[in-house]
């Protein structure tokens, strides 16, 4: 038992670099191209602009930022590359912009020999973080579309006699699976799942319950009508991994009823700590997610084993709602943003079907090979990690 | 368990700034979510067509409008490029804009007869009417070719000698003649205003002319380029204007110092509120 302790505890500090949510890395440009004119305005987060140039100093940050996106955007043509012009004054080639207190904003106007053949280059943030991603609208013949800039598409060459096509769906499906599989979060979700799973058919309302999640998400960041609270978002994921942790602890051994009173009463605390520190939102969602974790656990003891997939369902909807976060700086039409999310959200879903559905079939595969101890020791240790990170999120997210 | 769900979802969700879609009341139009009131759009277009608004027609409506939309999208597209921050002209504008708008409350106060005559009485040196003089200034050169073996002593002993002859009563021409005064041009014989007078004869003498009454000859006053005497023979000290006559200038002033004061008053608040680094060696 005390090297299983061991183990947990050493899984626990191995979680403690995700106290804070894996960050998307995202930025937004919009390049209007008129004639041989072409005109881009590039817009950073601030947190991106001082991973980059390692200053908090914004002063600074714009100075070194302005030679770091002059060295690293480029458009060329048919008759060769197009030189940024300097926008007079005492700007230079790049004008920094205003606007707003979280981004950086920047604007470059490039001349070209011909019209023709023009390719966008943009290698912005890509060799400091793979991960990242440029939301790119396009306006080429009277038409805006959107694109995306990857570490693997960093240019684009656009039709001489025709708007860019739109960015197919497929591209923002691939981000939701990096997304995915980035997350600590949903890989904590999905073991818990297959350990809580006890059939196919288990396994099936799992993938409904997550779908729901995304779709509900989808609805609501599409509609407009609210945005979630990032800090208490993130957060509230790790109240979500710790409840299915304990779950899976509690909900066949005889200290069910004390597990539910320890955590509901760490959650109530949260929430008048919370509410002490004038975050009421916060501390409603607490109190939220005491009397949800009382409620699974109420339901695992009445005999329904699959109250725990709200716990499932809310997790997908947040993760989507975080991954819809970073958007509204791309200023998508409705339609794009759509498409956008579905992709995101359809990533996401795909990468956490197939792993459940994998790890569920291996597990099941190989019960019939080792004694039901083995299996016991695997879902203590398991809920033991998860109750950890999970509990350990919750707090640092909380406070950061 | 479904009260709990409710209770997150409300705390994990906050209601998101819906666009305005339509124009609200009391606005002729919305420019990126940016409202143009219907009272400026009133008041532009009888500006620009020298009409009451009812009678213009829609032509002139939609001309004005529409320079109004292309007004708010400049002035946008200014923001974002930050040209408050960068450009002198819009810094100026905007300081002079925001003074305004401190001294506005202060400057729609209409001060009393007696707060004026309070005002006049505190500043009443700068309500002066200009004095005028006219005098003789005789100087007794040195070191000159003419005057090669006249000493600086020397020199002072005859203009001790030429002020005593004079006060005494002797004649200009005499005492000019007996001891080798010349006029030094600085004044030309004619009366002078205590400004020209000042230029004229320059900082040195006109301290002294300045306090000498009619008829009054001064002590021997030695400048770069000589003795000089000076004689008083007419001096119009400067007199202090009635309030009545100056009433208007005087309110003005006092407008421009309430102005002043609010405008200090403003600053002195902002820097409490601001936070000021200055670099070392440097000094405000």
């Amino acid at each position: 038992m005390k090297s299983l302790v061991w183990l947990a505890l050493v899984w626990l500090a191995g979680g403690a670099g995700a106290a804070v949510a894996a960050d998307q890395s995202v930025s937004y440009s919009t390049w209007i191209v008129s004639g041989n004119m072409v005109t881009l305005r590039l817009t950073l987060p601030v947190r991106e602009a001082r991973h980059l140039v390692g200053s908090s100093v914004p002063v600074l940050t714009t100075d070194r930022l302005k030679e770091y996106v002059l060295q690293h955007v480029a458009v060329s043509s048919a008759a060769g590359s197009c030189p940024a012009i300097d926008q007079g004054y005492d700007l230079g080639q790049v004008d920094p912009l205003a606007v707003g207190p979280d981004l950086y904003g920047f604007e470059l106007v490039y001349r070209c020999p011909t019209a023709t053949g023009i390719t966008l280059r943009d290698a912005v943030l890509f060799a400091e973080r793979p991960q990242h991603v440029d939301f790119a609208r396009i306006r080429t013949h009277g038409e805006v579309h959107e694109q995306l800039f990857t570490f693997s598409h960093q240019r684009l060459r656009l039709p001489d006699a025709a708007p860019v096509p739109e960015e197919a769906v497929s591209a923002f499906v691939r981000i939701g699976l990096l997304h995915a599989i980035e997350g600590a979060e949903g890989w904590c979700v999905v073991l818990a799942a297959v350990l809580l799973v006890r059939r196919w058919r288990d396994v099936a309302g799992v993938l409904i319950v997550l779908a729901f999640g995304y779709l509900v998400s989808l609805g609501l960041s599409a509609s407009g009508w609210v945005l979630p609270r990032l800090p208490a978002s993130e957060a509230f994921v790790g109240l979500l991994v710790g409840g299915l942790g304990a779950v899976l602890a509690l909900r066949e051994g005889p200290y069910r009823m004390r597990g539910l009173l320890v955590w509901a009463s760490l959650l109530v605390l949260l929430g008048l700590t919370a509410s002490i520190v004038h975050a009421p939102a916060t501390a409603l969602a607490l109190l939220g997610g005491a009397l949800l974790f009382a409620g699974v656990m109420r339901s695992a003891g009445a005999g329904a084993e699959r109250g725990w997939l709200v716990l499932v369902g809310l997790f997908a909807l947040l993760d989507g709602a975080v991954m819809a976060s970073v958007l509204p700086p791309a200023q998508l039409s409705r339609h794009s943003l759509l498409r956008v999310l579905a992709g995101l959200d359809g990533g996401a879903w795909i990468i956490q079907s197939l792993t459940l559905a994998a790890l569920a079939g291996l597990l099941w595969h190989f019960r019939a090979r080792f004694v039901i101890a083995a299996r016991a020791v695997l879902e203590d240790v398991c809920a033991a990690v998860l109750s950890g990170i999970g509990t350990f999120w919750l707090v640092s997210r909380l406070w950061t | 368990m479904a009260l709990g769900v409710l209770l997150a979802l409300v705390g994990l969700f906050r209601t998101a700034p819906l666009p305005q879609t339509t124009v609200p009341p009391g606005y002729v139009a919305l420019v990126n979510q940016k409202g143009l009131l219907m009272s400026d759009f009133i008041a532009q277009t009888q500006v620009e067509t020298s009409k009451p608004f009812a009678q213009t027609t829609p032509a002139e409506r939609s001309k004005v409008l529409r320079e109004m939309i292309d007004e708010e999208l400049l002035v946008q597209r200014a923001m974002v490029l930050d040209i408050p921050e960068t450009t002198n002209e819009v810094r100026g504008s905007l300081v002079s804009a925001v003074n305004a708008q401190v001294a506005a409350p202060v400057l729609a106060y209409v001060p009393s007869d007696a707060e004026l005559r309070a005002y006049y009485e505190k500043y009443r040196q700068n309500y002066t009417g200009p004095g005028s003089m006219m005098l003789h200034d005789l100087v007794l050169h040195i070191g000159g070719f003419q005057n090669a073996d006249q000493s600086a002593t020397q020199a002072q002993a005859d203009a001790t000698e030429a002020v005593y002859q004079l006060r005494s009563g002797a004649s200009l021409a005499y005492v000019m003649e007996h001891f080798g005064f010349v006029n030094s041009g600085r004044m030309d014989e004619t009366e002078q205003l205590d400004f020209a007078a000042k230029l004229h004869l320059g900082d040195k003498l006109y301290a002294i002319a300045a306090r000498m009454r009619d008829g009054e000859v001064s002590e021997p006053i030695q400048d770069r380029d000589g003795v000089h005497i000076l004689v008083m023979v007419r001096h119009q000290f400067p007199k202090v204007a009635d309030f009545a006559a100056v009433r208007d200038r005087v309110y003005l002033d006092f407008r421009a110092a309430a102005s002043s004061r609010a405008t200090q008053e403003n600053l002195a608040l902002l820097r409490t509120q601001a936070q000021i680094l200055i670099a070392p060696g440097m000094a405000e």
